[in-house]
């Protein structure tokens, strides 16, 4: 985080427990809007890497779509010295019926205008004891990356692939490559994001469009993706260096999706 | 112009002799065999009585000229008083004619003619006639049986036969067009619904028609409705009077709402009341109805086939008797009935199934006891597309004598090809469990669920199978979908189509990539007054390709 920056990127930046607000996410997902600056979740979940350097820890639960044997819980810590980062984390997903279990390592460089990063997550599921050694079929891995800029002033640009690379058992969701746009100004942000179908054929891509609105030391955003047409409405706030970000994400079929997280940011 | 060339134009433009009786009215095609039914009815519309001595009738055969033939001839006796009339036909005819004749008389183009001792003629023609002796002016069109060529009114004669004459009930010895006459539309009487609880509302429909001379005021026609049971007893349902003022000729719409009466075969009467209709007999129209269940049921439906075996209905006796099969006739919504094979009663409690093709079924289903197999002919193909208002067809079990006996409408949206469709715990229709039908045998019944949607099992395999069951609290029209994680809809995995309270389906996981999907059950009450949805987690396991 620059010295001397203004409130509204301070604002922007209190969403900082956030994890990009994506369709797509599975096992590190909460929210708040895309690019965190300290997001240890989101480093797992994209790779995109926190331009903050500081010690972060966040936990994130949710609810897909009204499930109630469908609910992730997550906790994730991120810390940095000079350009490096890394990011660590656990998440356990639904029911030994049909969840899994996640352990999350991310790592890369950053500073206030760039950043990139790998991520990898292990995923073991719930079908046997965890004390107990696990079928062959139940463990996958998924190698993936990221990378954002500062393209300009107020305007930043990245770049997400989170499945690069699969092995073993195949992962929950099928995710894409995400495109993003960012545009910023003194107490808002707008964003747009594409992400490429994957997954059975004739599959469209989802797009994503944000507005998020800061009066610190509250935030608010809404968010409208496609494919089908949906809409979400989050609010977060911090004081004393704890956060909290809470979302509903609307669905014309399905139950809503509701995310939740509680973090910690050093100092 | 003359008075006397007035007179000449006159009487060139009329078809009747003037000053004598004409002919009012000829039947000359009764239902079924003619004999001793024909007659011709003369009218005397002056006021003084004629003598018919010498006038003679004859028969004309329009199949060539010149073809008449002496029926009738009048004798010293024959006369006919002032407005009176005088009827010439067979010893059948009732009222007994004046004077008995065979007359022989045959479907158009055919004619018969008066012709009168002075040698003043009057000819009716009927038919297409290539000869213009067999008419005057334009010939009218044949009549259907049972109907007679009626001069209306009784003294028209406007210069041709098909603007004097116009087909009617017969009415012998008695006025065509009585100056007062609110008469039944027959065959228009209808119920909704067609089968009513006891005590059920219900609304009773028909029409009225004016077939007198003069307007019927509004508030002058009332009617009575009543059911007459086995036993010829009569319960009064309604009395109703008709505000609207209907012309001579014109037909008015009547619909009254009542409480359907206790459960049984009736007879429904309508019956109109004008103060001095001078026609009482054409009053009433009747209608064969049931309240309540007849003896047989529909249970199962088979409307798409698709192995060959041709449509079925089962049936069940549920009348606590055993019963003959032949005393009931099958129907879709707009086909004949169809006669069933007679054969062994069916015992009470017992399944037949109603076939369009008995040898193709028992094909199809070995297993099955032929005794219980019955033949419909014709068979009224059952449709397998939906109409606007979301049916494909009604399928109608009816007595041998027209009175219902159970009907049931189905709709064929959603129904997987094959799948024959149950009677559903509302009574209406839907897919049966067992895909391949239960022919003589009672519907699959299911245990009973903890929630409203169980899917089993939840961690598959690709290719396997998923059973998916649900429980409702009513009937309803279903649809199962997919969405993978994000939401994003995979597919359908059942149409939306109609579904028993009670259901399963089965699903193969086959063309997915492994991953975590969320089917959800959504539905609506068949009556649309309330909706479920539920989802529920289902993991395809597998490895990234």
């Amino acid at each position: 985080m620059r010295r001397g920056t203004p409130p509204a990127i301070v604002a922007l930046a209190l969403t900082a427990l956030a994890a990009p607000l994506e369709a797509n996410a599975q096992d590190f997902v909460a929210p708040g809007p895309p690019l965190a600056p300290g997001s240890p979740l989101a480093a797992l979940e994209r790779g995109t890497m926190p331009a903050s350097s500081r010690f972060a820890l966040a936990s994130a639960a949710v609810r897909w779509h009204g499930v109630s044997g469908l609910d992730t819980r997550a906790i994730a810590a991120a810390a940095g010295w000079r350009s490096a980062r890394i990011a660590a984390g656990l998440s356990q997903t639904g029911d030994p019926a049909v969840g899994w279990t996640a352990a999350g390592l991310a790592a890369g460089v950053a500073h206030r205008a760039a950043g990139a990063g790998i991520r990898a997550v292990g995923r073991r599921d719930r079908t046997t004891p965890f004390t107990a050694p696990p079928a062959p079929d139940d463990l996958g891995v998924e190698i993936g990356g990221a990378a954002w800029v500062e393209a300009g002033a107020g305007l930043d640009v990245w770049c997400s692939a989170p499945q690069l690379w699969n092995a073993g058992a195949a992962p929950p969701l099928a995710r894409g490559m995400e495109l993003g746009l960012r545009a910023r100004g003194e107490a808002w942000s707008l964003w747009l994001t594409r992400e490429a179908a994957r997954g059975p054929a004739g599959r469209t891509g989802v797009h994503t469009a944000g507005l998020a609105l800061a009066l610190p030391p509250v935030t608010a955003w809404i968010a409208g993706h496609s494919s089908p047409a949906r809409g979400a409405f989050g609010l977060s706030a911090r004081a004393a260096g704890i956060a909290v970000a809470a979302e509903v994400e609307g669905h014309p079929v399905l139950g809503e999706t509701v995310r939740l997280s509680l973090g910690i940011l050093g100092q | 112009m003359s008075c006397a060339g007035l007179l000449v134009l006159v009487a060139l433009a009329t078809c009747s002799p003037p000053g004598r009786p004409i002919v009012a009215e000829v039947y000359y095609d009764a239902i079924g065999d003619d004999t001793g039914q024909e007659y011709v009815e003369l009218f005397n519309p002056t006021s003084q009585a004629r003598s018919l001595h010498g006038a003679r009738l004859e028969a004309g055969d329009g199949a060539g000229p010149g073809r008449w033939t002496l029926r009738w001839t009048g004798g010293p006796g024959d006369s006919v008083g002032a407005g009176g009339r005088f009827l010439i036909g067979g010893a059948a005819v009732t009222p007994a004619p004046d004077a008995l004749a065979t007359l022989e008389l045959q479907n158009g183009p055919d004619a018969m003619r008066l012709v009168w001792p002075d040698g003043a003629i009057e000819v009716v023609g009927w038919g297409a006639h290539a000869f213009a002796e067999y008419a005057c002016g334009a010939p009218t069109p044949d009549v259907a049986s049972g109907l007679a060529l009626a001069r209306v009114p009784d003294g028209s004669d406007r210069g041709g036969n098909d603007l004097d004459f116009r087909p009617a009930p017969p009415s012998p010895g008695r006025v065509n067009q009585p100056a007062r006459d609110a008469a039944a539309a027959r065959g228009t009487l209808d119920l909704e619904p067609a089968q009513p609880s006891p005590g059920a509302p219900c609304r009773l429909s028909g029409r009225w028609v004016n077939r007198g001379a003069t307007p019927i005021a509004a508030g002058a026609l009332a009617a009575v409705a009543e059911a007459v049971g086995a036993d010829g007893v009569a319960i009064g349902l309604a009395t109703f009077t008709l505000d609207a003022t209907v012309a001579p000729a014109e037909s008015v719409a009547f619909a009254v709402d009542l409480a359907a009466p206790p459960a049984g075969k009736w007879r429904l009467v309508a019956r109109a009341r004008l103060a001095g209709d001078e026609a009482p007999e054409n009053d009433a129209d009747t209608l064969l109805a049931r309240v309540g269940p007849g003896p047989l049921r529909i249970v199962e439906v088979q409307f798409h086939p698709a192995a060959g075996e041709g449509e079925w209905i089962e049936v069940a006796n549920r009348s606590g008797v055993r019963l003959d099969l032949d005393a009931f006739t099958l129907a879709d919504r707009n086909g004949d009935p169809g006669a069933v094979d007679g054969g062994a009663p069916l015992s009470p409690e017992s399944l037949a199934v109603l076939a369009q093709d008995p040898a193709a079924l028992l094909a199809r289903y070995p297993g099955l006891d032929p005794g219980r197999v019955r033949r419909v002919h014709p068979w009224a193909a059952l449709n397998n597309t939906d109409d606007a208002e979301g049916v494909a067809d009604i399928a109608v079990l009816a007595d041998i004598d027209g009175t219902p006996c159970d009907r049931v409408a189905y709709s064929a949206a959603g129904v997987p090809a094959g799948v024959p469709l149950e009677r559903g715990d509302d009574g209406g229709l839907v897919p049966a469990l067992d895909p391949l039908g239960t022919p003589l045998a009672p519907p699959r019944t299911l245990p009973p669920l903890a929630g409203a949607l169980e899917v089993a099992p939840r961690r598959i395999a690709a290719g396997a199978d998923v059973r998916m069951s649900w429980s409702l609290p009513w009937d309803a029209r279903l649809t199962l979908e997919l969405h993978d994680l994000a939401g994003r809809r995979v597919g359908a995995l059942r149409p939306e189509g109609p579904a028993a309270r009670r259901g399963e389906f089965a699903w193969r996981a086959a063309g997915l990539p492994p991953g975590l999907y969320l089917v959800t059950l959504r539905a609506r009450a068949a009556d649309g007054s309330a909706t479920l949805t539920r989802t529920l987690p289902v993991r395809l396991r597998g490895s990234t390709p």
